[in-house]
């Protein structure tokens, strides 16, 4: 044990290993923070680069990118309410209410702060529980990713504002808008009307911009909102503002861990699941959505507590969980190295110097983020009559990129009409976005459990899983009712 | 429009488009196969399921909008996204054609030329009127961009015209 730590730390304690985390990371967030380019393609862009690395240094420099993208995801969101990644998506919603606020450098630096801890916390985890959480996420079978999906979609009554009524509606909508194109299991047409570029169904980022960036500039400026820049920033975040927030910080650290954990979750139904929890138990919970610091932090924590532990059915398995870690493993495998559990025993210095790396990944984002804050900050002093028609341009050339299908770009300006009737019609476009991400998730599962029992409904309460978030879900839900009868008695009472 | 009324007419459109949705959409544009043991695992459940549960959703906001207008007589006050005055020049109207017309400009113009242009026409629109400024940007940006995309992202990009 002490002399392959000491072996790895030889391997890793060398200037362009850091030098290969901090520019990932740097490459990364600058990536991360354009809307429409994700962390998969810094990842995939940086792979032909690794193949004349030290194998560590290559992973190292990955690793860095997808964190930073993580990351850089927020900055957009926060500033332009642009979402940079998807994962960013949750942030959206307190993190621009803040910048209306004049709280940009606050809001910006909780993201920070979350991220960094929930990554440190997801490091760890992977670093010591690897087996434990790889022989959890192992026992996951179609049913039980079904139940976690139930719970997961509880979150929606967190996010629908006021109206429960228009947020279900909104969910609807996203639903069915997930169900077009090829069905994944007879191959026929699904809302396709002929068109060939539909069959692989709706891509998920153009919805996202189209639904958070496009509706206000649809709406327009009037005369003084054209010049106007964002009030004057509040100043920094204090230590007792991050105190406040620290629970909330473990708790999204340990959701984003775990959901990281389970393959083809993702950091996105992470943030949202950690948000609707910080809001159920926060004493601040009717600020969400307002502007409320603890909801930037819940989020950031959700989707960076996954960044750490999508490695863990990676390296214990060789299971690659999402996109990002399916390229590391092609990482892994060019340097001649098979992730699994042999990987621990023949290449034990290279995984420790790997751990190594990754740990110090989690205080070099925090620097490093730092300065790129410092940069970004900048762009709330744009008026806005140059800053929309900016972020316009922005958000067309970054969903192009996405698939170089010109259908995007027509996707995101029929999301922004539709996020534009949202607006009008006092619409969450939150649960919307939920409903999308995990609509196919929950009907492909429900339907494979069923083929699996032959139709028979029984299925979804065979295991101690299923039974533990259907569970969840009954007192979630029970919860939601419960709260809302009370405010609405309490309404009653103050009238 | 009362939020009341706004809540009957957003409801009842969303009731009756799904309910239409359920009996003619969905069997026109959703493929069924000719042997599906199991109803569920059908590929028109899912769709069908959400349908009915966004029509009884819309009926009930629109009912809940008739039950609060009946209880409280007709409300004067507007809802608030109508709430804010008229504006002369910026519509949502114009802003969307010019989304739409950049998006046909890009396979004719390219995407620089097209940005350029949608910029101008935008921040003009919005209220800019510092020329040389907005001339700057309106340039630097797509330039910059289009750099970044093809030469460090690999990413190709439309150059309609200049193909």
């Amino acid at each position: 044990m002490i002399e392959n730590l000491a072996a790895a730390l030889s391997l890793v304690a060398t200037w362009y290993n850091l030098a290969a985390i901090a520019g990932g990371m740097l490459f990364g967030v600058v990536i991360g923070a354009i809307p429409g380019l994700t962390g998969n393609m810094a990842v995939a862009l940086a792979l032909p680069f690794t193949f004349y690395m030290n194998p560590i240094t290559g992973l190292l420099l990955l690793v860095g990118l997808y964190k930073g993208a993580i990351y850089g995801g927020s900055i957009s969101a926060i500033l332009i309410k642009t979402p940079g990644t998807p994962a960013a998506s949750c942030t959206v919603l307190d993190g621009h209410p803040l910048t209306q606020k004049g709280q940009a450098r606050k809001a910006l630096d909780m993201a920070l702060a979350a991220s960094c801890t929930a990554d440190l916390i997801s490091n760890l985890t992977l670093i010591f529980c690897t087996g434990w959480i790889a022989a959890f996420a192992l026992r996951f079978g179609p049913p039980e990713f079904f139940t976690l999906i139930c719970f997961s979609m509880t979150m929606i009554a967190g996010v629908s504002g006021n109206s429960p009524i228009k947020g279900f509606i909104s969910a609807g909508l996203g639903l069915l808008t997930a169900t077009v194109g090829l069905d994944l299991m007879f191959s026929t047409e699904r809302m396709t009307f002929g068109n060939p570029d539909l069959m692989a169904g709706i891509n998920f980022i153009p919805v996202l911009i189209g639904l958070f960036a496009l509706p206000e500039m649809i709406r327009g400026l009037t005369g003084d909102q054209a010049a106007q820049v964002a009030p004057v920033d509040a100043g920094r975040l204090t230590w007792t503002e991050f105190r406040g927030s620290l629970k909330t910080i473990l708790r999204g650290g340990v959701i984003g861990t775990l959901l990281g954990a389970i393959p083809a979750i993702g950091p996105a139904p992470a943030a949202f699941l950690s948000y609707s929890e910080a809001r159920r138990t926060s004493k601040n919970g009717d600020n969400f959505g307002k502007g409320e610091l603890e909801g930037i932090a819940a989020a950031e924590s959700g989707n960076s507590g996954c960044c750490g532990s999508t490695m863990i059915p990676l390296l214990s398995l060789g299971v690659p969980g999402d996109p990002i870690t399916a390229i590391m493993l092609g990482a892994f495998m060019i340097h001649g190295l098979t992730p699994g559990p042999l990987i621990f025993k023949q290449n034990a210095p290279l995984v420790y110097a790997l751990f190594i790396g990754i740990l110090c990944s989690s205080f070099m984002l925090y620097f490093a983020g730092r300065g790129i804050v410092r940069v970004f900050s900048k762009v709330v002093n744009i008026p806005k009559r140059m800053l929309y028609p900016a972020v316009m341009v922005l958000c067309v050339f970054g969903v192009y990129a996405v698939n170089n299908s010109m259908l995007d770009v027509l996707v995101m300006i029929v999301s922004g009409a539709v996020g534009y009737v949202m607006l009008l019609t006092d619409t969450p476009p939150a649960p919307f976005i939920i409903a999308f991400i995990l609509g196919p998730m929950f009907e492909d599962n429900l339907r494979r459990s069923l083929i699996i029992s032959n139709g028979g409904y029984e299925v979804f309460i065979a295991s101690p899983i299923s039974w533990l978030f259907i569970a969840l879900t009954v007192a979630s839900i029970a919860f939601t009712v419960l709260r809302s009868v009370r405010k609405s008695q309490a309404a009653r009472c103050g009238a | 429009m009362s939020p009341s009324t706004q809540d009957t007419v957003y409801g009842l459109t969303v009731g009756i488009g799904f309910s239409l949705f359920v009996f003619c959409g969905i069997p026109a544009w959703v493929e069924t196969p000719p042997h599906v043991r199991i109803a569920a695992v059908s590929p028109t459940f899912w769709p069908r399921i959400v349908s009915i549960f966004l029509a009884l959703m819309g009926f009930l906001l629109a009912f809940g909008g008739m039950r609060r207008r009946s209880l409280s007589g007709l409300e004067t006050a507007p809802c608030n996204a109508e709430s804010a005055p008229r504006q002369r020049n910026i519509t949502p109207l114009v802003t969307l054609s010019v989304f739409l017309a950049y998006y046909l400009l890009i396979d004719v113009l390219g995407m620089v030329l097209s940005s350029v242009l949608a910029m101008l026409v935008m921040a003009r629109h919005y209220g800019e009127r510092n020329w040389p400024m907005l001339a700057f940007v309106a340039l630097a940006l797509p330039l910059t961009l289009y750099a970044f995309f093809v030469w460090v992202a690999k990413v190709p990009l439309p150059l309609g015209l200049f193909a």
